[in-house]
């Protein structure tokens, strides 16, 4: 069950990302290791800018901005286990030139394992200096 | 708009975004903690506020009070 709060807001891109849950992501507990959640909410922001036609590694290796994680909220509601298949469901919550907060859902099957909100400030590279949102990133939300 | 006033709203507008009680005049941003992320987001919130458009380069300028109101009033229509 998914609450109304927890659904991207009207109107929003989603983007969905597929993944199967490795051995190697799992633990002792034989369920995947927080970590993991992380590892993959990753992947899903840069699927979802791939989509909406920005390259991350372009983004990176020819304009010189980094996206750097500045917050992370995790709520675990249950745990995935190896060869799962999960779906991501991420978008953009919101945005300013200081920072842009992806909101992502892990799902298995109908059933919600996890929320989070993962927010994102703008370095530029290499010498990682903090400056605004690059315009072809603010103008995706 | 008087000088005083925009410097009163600024001061709001500084306090809200860096969840501060009170913004000194004359005390440095880093003596209060408001880092350079903050400074961005006050700069996004004054843009937004007072419809204007402030170059990435002016950002940096943006180290207390003072330099907000100045950064400010410079766009404003006379």
């Amino acid at each position: 069950m998914i609450a109304a709060a927890q659904r991207p807001p009207e109107g929003a891109y989603v983007a969905s990302l597929r993944i199967r849950v490795g051995y190697v992501d799992t633990d002792r507990a034989q369920v995947m290791h927080h970590s993991t959640y992380l590892r993959y909410l990753e992947m899903a922001r840069v699927e979802y800018l791939r989509e909406r036609g920005c390259n991350y590694r372009q983004l990176e290796l020819e304009q010189g901005f980094g996206l750097a994680v500045v917050e992370a909220n995790v709520r675990y509601k249950g745990g995935a286990r190896f060869d799962d298949e999960l779906e991501l469901q991420t978008w953009i919550a919101s945005a300013n030139r200081a920072k842009l907060r992806f909101d992502s859902l892990i799902l298995r099957g109908s059933e919600l394992l996890t929320t989070a909100q993962i927010t994102v400030c703008c370095v530029k590279l290499p010498e990682h200096r903090l400056r605004s949102i690059p315009p072809v990133v603010l103008a995706l939300a | 708009m008087q000088q005083q006033e925009l410097r009163e709203i600024l001061r709001t507008i500084v306090a809200e975004v860096t969840e501060q009680d009170d913004i000194p005049d004359g005390k440095p941003f880093k003596d209060l903690g408001i880092d350079s992320m903050m400074a961005i987001e006050i700069i996004a919130e004054v843009e937004r506020r007072y419809k204007l458009k402030i170059p990435e380069h002016e950002i940096e300028k943006v180290v207390d009070l003072d330099s907000v109101v100045a950064l400010v009033a410079s766009k404003l229509p006379q």
